[in-house]
Parts: C-alpha cells; structure tokens; sequence
C-alpha cells in the first residue's frame, strides 16, 4: 500500500528526519507492501490541529500527531504538557513509558494506534534582556504560542502576545515584541541573534509527537507486516529521542556561537515560576475529569 | 421571493463587512492597551482569523448575486443562455457538495464537542455552522438564479442598488 | 503520465472553460478526481481543507488591506493621488499611464497583497485615464503588471509565507524585495514610453499645459498629505515597534477612517458601502483560496508533486537549465493554481532541487515571488486579470491580451535576476551581513 504521511513539520526538521528514516525502514522490511510517503511542512494541506481527526476519519492511514495541538478534540492528550511538569528530559522519557498504556488507549479510542512517540526540545524563553529574578521578567511583551505558554508566563509577570508565527521576526525586528516563548530549534529557524540576546531555559512544558495508525488501514495489513512495523517502531523510538537531545544540544552550540547568552535559571526563579503556575496547573488537571486526573496522580505516585 | 432573499443575502453581507470593521477596530484597541497599559487581548487573532472565515461564507449569496464571483465568459459571449444554463448546473452541483460537507463538518464538530484547544476554547460548531450556512446560502442563491433564467428576470443586479 | 495526473489537467480546462464560477470550478474538478482515483472520505477531506485554507492567522491582512482599499476608494484621497501626481506625469513620454505605475509601486509600500494593489489603484484610475483618451488595452495592461508589485515590494504576504516554510528570514525577504520591485517598476515605465514613442495615438492628450507647471506641481503637492499620512501610519507603528504587520493593516483602516472624517467624505452611505464592498471582494477571494488549497491537497493525494519530482531528478540538469525548466513548469501551474497554493505545493520539490544546484534560498524566494506574481496575470486563473474584469466588466480575453506585454516583461526581468542575482541580494547582505 501506499501511506501518504502528512507532517507540519518542515523538511529537514529532525522530526521530519525521524519519520523519513521510519519509512524507509519499513519500506525494506515488508518489500515495498507498505510505501510510505512524506508530505512535510503541511504540503498535503494539514497544518497540525486537525491530525488526530484526519487518521480517525481515514483521511489518511498514518499522520505525525503533535500532541498539545490536538486538545480540543481530546483534552487527555494535554496531560505531557501541564505546566511544570517535568523537571528534565530524563524526567519526561521516563514518563513517556509510564503514559504510554494510556495512550494507546486513548489513541484506540479515537481508531488509531500509536506507532512510536518523539519529544520536542523544551520550549525556552529568548529575550532582549538578563533575567535574574521573576522581577526582572515583569513587563516583557513575549510572543506565547497557546493556552498554557500565555497563562504560565502570563502569572509570571510578563505581558504575552499571541502571534501567530509569520508576525513574530518582523515583530522582533521592529521591537513590537521583546521576547519569544519557543523552542531552540525554532530559536534558529527565526535567526534569534539578530534580535535578541539571551535564552533561558525555563521549560514550562514539554511536548510531545505521536506517530500513529488508522485501525483500519493497520487491520488490513498481515500479522507478518504488522509485526514487523511494531518493532521497527519500538526499535526506533530511543533513536529517535536520542535525535531530540541531539537536536537541542546543536541548536544550542549554534545559538552560543552566533553570540547568544544561554544563560540559567536560577532555583529561586524556577520556584517562583512554579508557584505562580500552580493554581493554573489544578485548574488544567481539573478540566482533564476523572480520568485524567487518576493518571497524573498514579504518575506522580510513581515519582 | 427573490427580493427576500436578496434583502438577506444584502443582510448578510453588510454583517460580514460590519465585523471585519469591528476586528480592524480591536486590533486598534490592541495595540493601544498593549503599548500603554501591558494588556493584551489574547483572543483577538482567534476571533479575528473566525470572524474572516464567516465573513467570506456569509458574503458568498450576495457576490454571487452581484456578479462578483469570477468565471470564464468565453463559452458565455457565444451562447448567452445555453452557457448559463451549463454554469448554472455545474455550479449548483458543486455548491451542493461543498454545502452538504460543510454541514457534515459543523455536525461532526457539535457531536463531538470539539474545542479550538485555545486561550479561547471556541467550540469549533460555532464558526463551522456559519460557514456551512452562508455555503447553503449560496446553493439556494443559485436555484434562484435559475429561477431568474427561467422567468427571463436579470441574473444579476448591481451591487449599488 | 499517469491517469491521475493527465485527467485533471484536462479537467481544470473543461470545468473552467464551461464558466462556471472559479471557486466552484475549482473544487469540482478537485471532488471529481479525487472521486474517480483515490477511495477516501472525499467531503470530509473537502471541509477539512476550506477550513485549513482559511484559518490561517497570515490571511487576516487580506481583508484589512481590503477594507482600506474600499475605503480609500470613498474618500477625496483618490482624486488628490491623481491630481499630485498628474503634474509631475503628464509630461513623460506616455503621460498619465505612469500614474498606475507610480501608483502602484506606492501603494504597494502600504500593501501586501498584488490583487488589493491592483483594485485600490485601478477603481482610482481607470475611468479617469479612459476619459483622458488613453488606450484602454494600456491601461489594463499597465494595471495588471504594475498591481503585481504588491507582492514584490514590501510588505508582502506572500513573502511572509515563503519565508516560513522554507526557514528563511522574512525580514532579509522584505528588504530583498525593494530593489527588483523598484526596478522592474522601472521596466515597466520604459516599456510605456517606448509604446508613446511607437503609437502616440495611443496616449491621451495632455489638458491645458500654458499655466506655470511648477507652480501646479507644488501647489499640489500637499493633496499627497493623506497618503504620506496613511503610509506613515503602516510603517511608522511598524518600524517604531508598535505593531505587527498585519496589526499595522488594521492601524491603516483606522487611520483611512479619520482621514476621510477629516476631510468630510465619512457618512453612513460611505461606510455601509465599504462594508458590502469588503465583503464582496473578501468573499470572491475567500472562496478561491479555499477552493485551491482543497485543489492542492487533492493534487498532494494523487501524487503530482512526486511524479514531477521523479521526472525533473531523473533529467540530470546543469543549474541554469534547471531554473528554465522551473520557469516553464511554474508558468504551466501559475495558469491554473492561485499563488498562495503553488508557493505550498512546490516549495517541497523546488527549495532541495534549487539550493542544491548552488542557489540562495533568498534569491529563491524572490524568483518564486515573480513567478507567482507571472501567475496573477496569466489565464485562465490569475487574480489580478479577476480583480480588472470585476473592476471593468471587461471580457477576461480582452485583459489577458491586454496584460500579455507585461508577462514578457516580467518574464525578461527573471532572467536577468537568474544572470544577475546580485540584485536580489545584494540589499540583505548590506542590511544584515
Ligand atoms: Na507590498
Ligand atoms: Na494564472
């Protein structure tokens, strides 16, 4: 068969990359019966939000799901990316296995199967100025990206500006913004240094990709294929978020290089921010019902 | 009849003009409040980008009835009432179809409750229902024009009027 | 060539040659292939992409520009560009036709978009050059060309989106931008003077020219004052770090609102007028955009872009035979596509083949500016010959044939950009190393 995989994700994105190696893979172990195609940077006309949705309804048989985008069709999918919820990268491997029973069975639920995930960078707060303090952030327009990013540095003291990507370098360059909420890859892709001088890694949230399956489709193919696409996956999956460490380790040396200050958030500072994002933390797991909130619990037992 | 749905369609038209109006208004006030006081209206790109979505849905009736939508008028110089007939026909078909999605969309939205994930958490069968309404909108404006056809009334008229 | 990519193809002719309406058309011909090729749900594939095709944040200065244009077009603001102008124009060789390239090339400082361009300036000039004797086949032509600056000279919404997808700076795309769009303006006043030297039948007569021409010129220039506010209002929000870009449309609207209150043009007729007029070209446009990009994704599900890719990879091209061969395919697709949804289809295929053939992703953008820009003026599906026909009534024929000297201009400036490239470049590297 051939599987159209749409990405928003551009080419050459490591995620892309991920996905490119995944189907190649999978191409040499089942003889070319399942041919996987990449549509990247939202070519086959899905952008992100409606991913879940498109593999559901079997608008195509496989599609790289980011996570945090698809909370209004499931808002279980927002659990990897409450506010401050894991202080590292190991923190949110480890947590990816703990979820991931979970997840298959949300994913099930809304007739698909999760392939294999992969994280992105944590996203970081870029600056025109030294942060020392939470005082020092006070005031500063930053550009946020959703709900949580515009709630978390919002209580922070800053004042965010929701907008939308294509906005944020003429922004920057005119001073309309001070800041950016975003990741280090996307730190590069702006050319940050041109604007701003100093990165913090504040890591409020962490999100998450899925690569996931159409039951449908995944049902039509033979044990034999099955079985073997399953262990690709598995097999790749520590690759591929060794891939996501790279990816950051490099952006970083590029941002250090190009003269930016990768500065660090003092304890106190992560304190504060935690404590002011504490009542949104409740309010999100609140909205997340039973269910949701029985996860994040039993995670938390487990820490 | 026709004048009916041609006060509507004018209606409607005027709504989506009004709205945008009201968007470039905010975006005004945006800035003001952002660069003078630290505010910011988190919703308005959100509202903005719905209120463009519904804005060019609702205005389709009375482009349409207007002569502002585009089309080839080649086949048209030769034959004036063949061609429109044919025009028409396709047309309908289309706008159907693409009507008939739209619904499903909106239904699909309202069955599953289905948010923006936003800072605004928009139910998304709002916006969609008023797309797929301005859609039907059009459909129906198109068997009028038919009807226009048929009884040998102007297809269309000028906007001004 | 596969069926599923030929049947198409012919598909789009039929369709659209029946005239039917093109955003319709464009979704049939989409519904029927996708029907005949490929089993998917095709009405749920349909909504989902009118809705991705509209719901984009980038779109939203399409509107705002729009409503400013239509509120330009009430005001006193239209004949005060004219007569501030006319003076300095009327004795070029080709006279007042420069007025809509002057015109243009302004106006697309405050603009980003070529189809608002060509319609603000065009509803202003038109009727006032056809009274003056002009060639109506130049003034549609001149129009067509020059209104497609709006997407080459900054601001430009196009540019925002290229430079999005292909990771490059928007800001070194702007500035890239301003040389070749002055200079292809530039092109296309030679061109008009050469015609007046050639067909001086063709120009309009020269009113009475015995008064003291300097004198006119100064005494009219403060009927400039408006626009130089309205620019200022868009650049200076924007450059002063008030606004974003399209925050900086709305400050426009605004802004064109009080000029008209100030000048006594404002009143409720004025103002619900603008509003249906908004709406009207909002939805004509809005209807196509998400006509095409369901066009696009139909196209992306029946494999075009990989069968092109396979085909062009396959032909081994040294770099420059390469960019020929891009210009013919974008030419081909420009015919049919609107440029937003070529820009998103080809980038995939294009930006690798060209960078790795040794071309600047920069120089690349603005090649794939002008080609869109080809696009907006060649038939069947060009927005700037649909915004001249909504504008003049006129039989699409008749602008194609009028705006075919304006495409070859354009066409000869993209080889010399491809010889030249410094052009392109050199602005950005000055600006930002
Ligand atoms: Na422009
Ligand atoms: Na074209």
């Amino acid at each position: 068969d051939n599987w159209d995989l749409p990405m928003a994700w551009p080419d050459g994105n490591f995620i892309t990359t991920s996905a490119g190696t995944f189907a190649d893979e999978v191409r040499v172990s089942t003889d070319g019966r399942v041919d996987i195609t990449i549509h990247p940077g939202g070519s086959l006309g899905f952008k992100g939000p409606e991913m879940l949705g498109a593999v559901r309804d079997g608008l195509v048989p496989i599609a790289d799901v980011f996570l945090p985008q698809q909370i209004g069709d499931e808002p279980l999918l927002g659990l990897p990316g409450l506010p401050f919820m894991f202080p590292s990268f190991d923190a949110l491997e480890s947590f990816d296995s703990f979820f991931r029973e979970d997840l298959d069975e949300i994913m099930a639920s809304h007739n698909q199967k999760v392939l294999f995930t992969i994280p992105w960078p944590a996203p970081q707060v870029w600056v025109d100025k030294e942060i020392t303090d939470i005082e020092s952030l006070a005031g500063i327009r930053v550009r946020t990206y959703d709900k949580t990013s515009t709630e978390v540095y919002g209580a922070a003291g800053m004042t965010p500006v929701q907008l939308p990507w294509g906005e944020v370098i003429p922004s920057l360059a005119s001073g309309a913004i001070e800041g950016v909420v975003t990741s280090s890859s996307s730190a590069v892709d702006g050319s940050f240094w041109e604007f701003l001088s100093y990165g913090y890694p504040t890591a409020h949230s962490w999100n998450l990709d899925a690569m996931t399956v159409n039951l449908d489709s995944w049902n039509a193919l033979s044990d034999e294929d099955q079985a073997s696409i399953s262990k690709i996956a598995s097999d790749l999956q520590p690759a591929f978020w060794q891939a996501a460490r790279a990816e950051d380790a490099q952006r970083m040396a590029t941002l250090a290089e190009k003269g930016m200050t990768l500065g660090t958030v003092s304890a106190e500072l992560h304190e504060a921010l935690v404590s002011k994002a504490e009542p949104l933390r409740a309010e999100a797991i609140e909205k997340l019902g039973d269910k949701g909130k029985a996860i994040y619990e039993a995670y938390l037992a487990t820490q | 009849m026709i004048t009916a749905m041609d006060r509507v369609s004018r209606c409607l038209s005027m709504l989506s003009g009004i709205a945008l109006g009201c968007v470039a208004l905010l975006i005004v006030l945006e800035i003001i409040l952002r660069n003078f006081f630290d505010i910011s209206l988190h919703f308005l790109w959100e509202i903005g980008v719905f209120v463009h979505m519904g804005a060019v849905f609702l205005g389709l009736a009375w482009t349409l009835r207007t002569g502002g939508h585009i089309r080839v008028t080649w086949l048209k110089a030769v034959f004036p009432r063949g061609a429109e007939w044919l025009a028409l026909l396709i047309g309908f078909a289309i706008s159907a179809y693409v009507s008939f999605a739209l619904i499903k969309l909106a239904w699909s939205y309202f069955l599953s409750g289905r948010t923006s994930g936003s800072i605004t958490d928009t139910p998304l069968m709002y916006p969609a229902a008023v797309i797929a309404f301005g859609a039907s909108f059009m459909s129906l404006q198109i068997l009028l024009r038919a009807l226009s056809l048929a009884r040998g009334l102007p297809e269309e008229i000028d906007p001004a009027a | 060539m596969p069926a599923s990519v030929f049947v198409p193809l012919v598909l789009l002719v039929l369709v659209l040659g029946s005239g039917v309406w093109v955003g319709l058309g464009l979704f049939g011909i989409g519904i029927v292939s996708l029907e005949l090729f490929r089993s998917i749900p095709v009405d749920k594939l349909l909504a989902q992409a009118v809705w991705n095709g509209l719901n984009s944040p980038e779109l939203l200065a399409l509107p705002l520009f729009i409503m400013m244009a239509e509120l330009l077009y009430r005001s006193r603001f239209i004949d005060g560009l004219f007569e501030a102008l006319e003076p300095w124009l009327r004795h070029l060789p080709g006279g007042l036709l420069h007025i809509n390239i002057v015109g243009c090339t302004l106006f697309a400082l405050i603009s980003g978009s070529s189809a608002a361009t060509t319609s603000s300036v065009g509803r202003i000039t038109i009727n006032e050059l056809l009274e003056r004797g002009y060639d109506e086949k130049l003034i549609h032509g001149t129009l067509a060309g020059a209104g497609t600056l709006g997407f080459l000279i900054p601001p430009s919404i196009v540019m925002i989106i290229y430079g999005v997808l292909s990771q490059t700076s928007v800001l070194k795309l702007f500035a890239a931008g301003l040389l070749p769009g002055l200079l292809l303006a530039a092109c296309f006043m030679g061109f008009v003077m050469i015609v007046a030297f050639l067909r001086p039948d063709k120009i309009g007569k020269i009113e009475s020219s015995d008064e003291n021409i300097w004198r006119t010129r100064f005494s009219r220039l403060p009927r400039l004052l408006p626009f130089l506010i309205l620019i200022v209002s868009i650049l200076g929000t924007m450059y002063g770090g008030l606004a974003s870009p399209t925050e900086a449309a709305a400050v426009a609207v605004v802004a064109t609102i009080c000029i008209m209150a100030f000048e006594g043009s404002l009143s409720l007729a004025s103002l619900s007028a603008a509003a249906i007029g908004t709406s009207r070209t909002v939805s004509m446009l809005g209807l196509i955009i998400a006509a095409a990009s369901f066009l696009s994704v139909a196209m992306g599900f029946l494999g075009m872009p990989q069968a092109i890719e396979a085909h062009i990879t396959n032909l081994e091209l040294s770099p420059l035979t390469l960019i020929l061969l891009l210009v013919v395919i974008y030419i081909i697709l420009g015919s049919f596509l609107e440029g937003m949804s070529i820009i998103v289809i080809t980038i995939p295929i294009a930006l690798p083949l060209v960078v790795g053939a040794g071309y600047d992703p920069i120089w690349f953008g603005i090649f794939l500016i002008l080609m869109v820009e080809l696009a907006q003026i060649s038939p069947p599906v060009g927005m700037n010959l649909f915004v001249l026909q909504g504008l003049t009534r006129k039989p699409l024929g008749q602008i194609v044939v009028a705006a075919l000297p304006f495409f070859f201009i354009m066409l000869s400036f993209v080889a010399l950009l491809a010889v030249a490239p410094g052009i392109v470049t050199w602005l950005p590297r000055v600006l930002f190393g």
